[in-house]
């Protein structure tokens, strides 16, 4: 031991600063455990940082910016005197204001919260005490509880290494200036949004997926609508492609045995692995499972006094999961018994049209075993699409049949992100077609597609033909 | 299709009570998958698969009793649980993931390691109240999560027949480590309520179902301030908040009893599991068998002595030797002279059948209730052996995980009665057998000895038996032969084997 090696003791030690982080250290705070947070970098991780808020900004601002080049416009009487232009450098800076006043405002509630922030990384070395270095030095801690929330990595392709022509998703965001064309890679929600954002600021941009069509796993009459409203930005869309490789100025991709090209700098969005290497696990006698420690439904690795929350356990990587976990962490590591056991992921793609499913597809159900009832309805029928003018979408509902319980939903249109939670909440609560169709929706009024297509599946939608 | 009958897992066993399902209608199981577990005579056991196929029935509710021979779950077998999957084809995710690496939170990460039947600890109550062990306690939704089909991004997906139940109601099951598989639904459409699973841990696994009245109606009584007439008209049939007690009928006002309506009052809890088991055996003992106790004390200094003495060397084979494996050495000795003590009253036939084997039952305390593992050929057992045997089967019992032919079959019981406290009792038959052994603690008392009072360690032995077979002349005679042994344990050695 270094002579003068202290060993602080702490009660609760969270290692992390993103949403798996900073929520379970507010939590843990909550529950009356005294909390060291641990975190290298701006609070707030990659979520806050580097990744959901400023693609959600950025999608944002380029929506709107296309938006006022519509067609749509012009009926209605508005005209723009001339053609709208954008500032990336502007957009950007934006971007970080948004950010930093996020990021302060968490600071102020760990603050609030009694938290001790240590900026710094840690490693273990041993099952119950972590080395800490940071600006303030190198400092050994001893923990009672620890929260594991390191979140995770850009998992490249195989044959493509990120470098500075093939980016991680995180790295496009802050990109200097925006490229005449670009490629994308992926076919999550990711890759998505940055197609959007970047084709809708006149980046001509070529969307490459492995899967034969837009979001395989999304009802195909809702991936429809998506696609078309992509295409319709001026996105070029190549399903099935493979084999990817850099070549001098181009990015080389298969599709079939067919060799072609689209252009560089591409953006790669091919899911992330646990940030977990350099944790010097094996100090603290935790093993990998491949990528991943295992980990029980209350959190706790095998070491009871070790938790984890959000990207680093190797869960689906989005923060909505990782704030669910860090307060069943918290809760967990104060002695309570939880078991992290949602039954619905209400999911939310920021396309235009805006893109959300939750629970189960038709396919999905007949696959798990179900007898269903479907129902559907175009946005086209709903007054407030009209009078938004926006009627390029559909409700999809799933319900089992018999006794009606709602089992999924899929949405396509204007803040079909925001109109999810009705079904998300109805699936938690086992609620029926019966129970929604009862529900008073505002009229004219979005929701109201979610009502009619619950009617629908129960034969009796009023503003469709069956 | 497969009829699966519950067969005789123990040694006599005639019946077994349905504990849990651990698979529904609709779903794929493969050979050797456990299905269902049972409750014999006094151990849990698990049964397996014997097919692979699809489950088409289940025929046996949760609760009830089976005997051997009922067709407990049928099965098609047209559908090879292994075959309904594609190879190579991936159920596909109900929902997307959006993270390439197929990710499955909680429980084991690999999926294709998770044993979602295992996920589930049996019985809450065995378990420590705050802890999480590795055997996470999670309601049955989240099972699902640690299955095959739901493992897409850690999301539980909701499966054909599964339970019914809003996040507030789950979350309590969790933090009470209650299976929401095994709590009956308090309302009439099928969804298990947050009182039902309150009532069910209270009562330590088992709730009544409401009746018709109660169930949603309560979530929706009328307020003050609905002043709608319309919505009024819909909820104003609340469900009474007390009972009249008469229990006659289903009207408001007139529901049966329920348990914690008022403080101060009484409640009722089902006898449910072991301590259904145990009240039925000590009713059949006390039923059918005329039993009378006699009562004599051992001097315990030689058997102190003895003991001390072996201690040590018993410790490094890796055995605590207890008094207990010399008692019943000791016992069998006696037992072999006195055969009737060893037999049973054949109450059909009436005939008495003498054994001749000697599987000595243990009365043990566990926090279920009392279990009676039983030591088997006692007598052809070393000392050392029957020590490490005793020892073993105490801590199985005590865990709960004695398979049911280590709980059955005992010719003869000893019960330490001493060993919680009071000096000494008396014990009942653990039927067919013709008598119990109780031992109290060994104390220091004073003795006369040569006209002197002194003191000595004194082992209290109170034997009841069936007046039917034996004579309480015949009883004092195996009392007295005990006794000897028991306070000169070498001459043990005389018939040692």
């Amino acid at each position: 031991m270094v002579v003068g090696d202290v060993t602080t003791a702490a009660s609760t030690v969270v290692l992390g600063g993103g949403p798996g982080g900073y929520v379970a250290a507010i939590r843990a705070a909550q529950l009356g455990q005294s909390v060291t947070l641990i975190n290298e970098g701006p609070t707030g991780g990659t979520c806050l940082n580097s990744g959901c808020i400023p693609l959600k900004a950025l999608v944002s601002a380029a929506r709107r910016y296309r938006s006022l080049q519509d067609e749509s416009l012009a009926p209605l009487g508005i005209s723009l005197g001339s053609k709208p232009t954008f500032d990336w450098s502007q957009m950007q800076s934006w971007k970080g204001s948004v950010v930093e006043r996020l990021s302060s405002g968490v600071t102020r509630l760990l603050a609030g919260h009694k938290i001790e922030m240590l900026p710094g990384n840690g490693w273990f070395l041993n099952d119950h005490e972590l080395r800490i270095e940071g600006e303030y030095g190198s400092h050994r801690y001893a923990f009672e509880k620890l929260i594991l929330a390191t979140g995770a990595v850009a998992l490249p392709l195989p044959d493509l290494p990120f470098d500075a022509q093939v980016l991680t998703p995180q790295q496009a965001l802050v990109l200097t200036s925006l490229p005449s064309q670009m490629s994308i890679v992926g076919d999550d929600y990711i890759a998505l949004e940055l197609s959007t954002l970047f084709q809708s600021l006149g980046v001509s941009v070529t969307l490459l997926t492995a899967a034969d069509r837009l979001l395989p796993v999304v009802d195909p009459a809702a991936a429809r609508l998506v696609q078309a409203g992509l295409r319709k930005l001026g996105l070029t869309i190549v399903t099935g492609a493979h084999s990817f490789k850099k070549t001098d100025d181009t990015l080389a991709y298969s599709v079939g045995s067919a060799t072609k090209t689209a252009p560089l700098p591409v953006i790669v969005s091919n899911g992330v692995r646990p940030n977990l290497a350099k944790l010097n696990l094996d100090a603290a006698n935790l093993k990998l499972e491949g990528d991943r420690l295992t980990l029980d439904a209350g959190l706790q690795t095998v070491n009871p006094n070790i938790l984890m929350a959000g990207d680093c356990t190797g869960g689906v990587a989005l923060a909505t999961t990782a704030i669910r976990q860090a307060k069943l962490a918290a809760a967990s590591a104060g002695g309570q018994r939880v078991a992290y056991a949602p039954q619905t992921l209400p999911q939310v793609i920021h396309t235009t049209p805006e893109v959300a499913y939750v629970g189960l597809s038709s396919e999905g159900a007949k696959q798990a075993g179900y007898e269903i009832v479907s129902g559907r309805f175009p946005l086209a029928a709903n007054g407030r699409a009209l009078t938004l003018v926006s009627e390029n979408g559909v409700a999809l509902t799933v319900a089992e049949a018999g006794s009606g319980i709602l089992l999924g939903m899929t949405l396509v249109g204007p803040q079909a992100g925001d109109l999810i939670m009705e079904a998300a909440l109805a699936i938690e609560m086992g609620a029926t077609l019966t129970d929604l169709a009862e529900i008073l929706h505002p009229h004219p009024g979005l929701p109201e597609m979610v009502l009619e297509s619950v009617e629908n599946a129960l034969s009796q939608a009023i503003h469709i033909l069956p | 299709m497969f009829e699966f009958k519950l067969a005789d897992v123990g040694e006599g066993m005639h019946e077994a009570e349905i504990l849990r399902w651990l698979v529904e209608p609709g779903a794929a199981v493969k050979v050797d998958q456990p299905i269902v577990e049972i409750q014999t005579d006094k151990a849990v056991v698990e049964l397996p698969s014997p097919v692979a196929g699809k489950v088409q029935k289940i025929n046996t509710a949760v609760g009830q009793m089976a005997h051997v021979g009922d067709v407990l779950i049928v099965f098609d077998t047209a559908v090879s649980a292994v075959g309904s999957v594609k190879a190579g084809e991936a159920a596909p995710s109900p929902i997307p993931a959006v993270s390439r690496p197929p990710v499955a939170t909680g429980g084991s990460l690999d999926p294709s390691k998770s044993k979602p039947a295992q996920a589930v600890v049996p019985s809450f109550d065995a378990l420590p109240p705050t802890v999480l062990s590795s055997q996470p306690v999670v309601p049955n939704l989240a099972v699902a999560q640690m299955s095959a089909a739901g493992e897409a991004n850690g999301v539980v997906i909701r499966k054909p027949g599964s339970v019914r139940a809003a996040p507030a109601v789950r979350k309590r099951a969790v933090e009470l480590g209650v299976d929401l598989a095994l709590v009956t639904p308090g309302s009439s459409d099928g969804r298990v309520l947050l009182k039902d699973v309150e009532e069910y841990a209270a009562n330590g696994g088992a709730n009544s179902p409401a009746g018709a009245d109660e169930g949603l109606l309560t979530l929706i009584q009328a307020k003050p301030g609905w002043n709608d007439p319309a919505m009024v008209a819909h909820t104003a049939v609340e469900a009474p908040a007390v009972s009249n007690g008469n229990g006659n009928g289903h009207g408001p006002g007139t529901l049966t009893a329920r348990p914690n309506l008022a403080p101060g009052g009484e409640e009722r809890k089902p006898l449910a599991g072991l301590r259904r088991r145990i009240a039925e055996r000590m009713e059949l003992s006390a039923r059918t068998i005329p039993q009378v106790t006699t009562f004599d004390e051992a001097d315990a200094t030689e058997l102190v002595a003895l003991r001390g003495r072996l201690q040590e060397a018993s410790l490094k084979r890796g055995v605590k030797m207890t008094y207990l494996p010399l008692i019943v050495k000791a016992v069998v000795q006696t037992l072999k002279s006195f055969p009737m003590f060893n037999a049973s009253l054949d109450e059909a036939s009436r005939e008495v059948v003498y054994k001749h084997y000697y599987h000595i039952g243990l009365a043990t305390a566990t926090p279920d209730g009392l279990l009676v593992p039983v030591v088997r050929d006692a007598d052809r057992l070393s000392l050392v052996a029957l020590a490490g045997e005793i020892n073993r089967l105490g801590e199985g019992g005590r865990k709960r995980s004695l398979k049911a032919f280590e709980l059955s079959g005992s010719t003869f019981t000893l019960s330490n009665v001493g060993s919680f406290g009071g000096y000494t009792g008396t014990a009942i038959i653990n039927p067919p057998e013709a008598a119990i052994l109780a031992v109290g603690r060994v104390q220091e008392r004073a003795v006369v000895r040569g006209g002197l009072v002194v003191a000595r360690p004194i082992l209290p032995l109170s034997l009841s038996f069936d007046h039917r077979l034996i004579d309480g002349a015949e009883a004092g005679y195996f009392v007295t032969a005990l006794k000897e042994l028991l306070e000169n344990p070498s001459l043990m050695m005389l018939e040692a084997v």
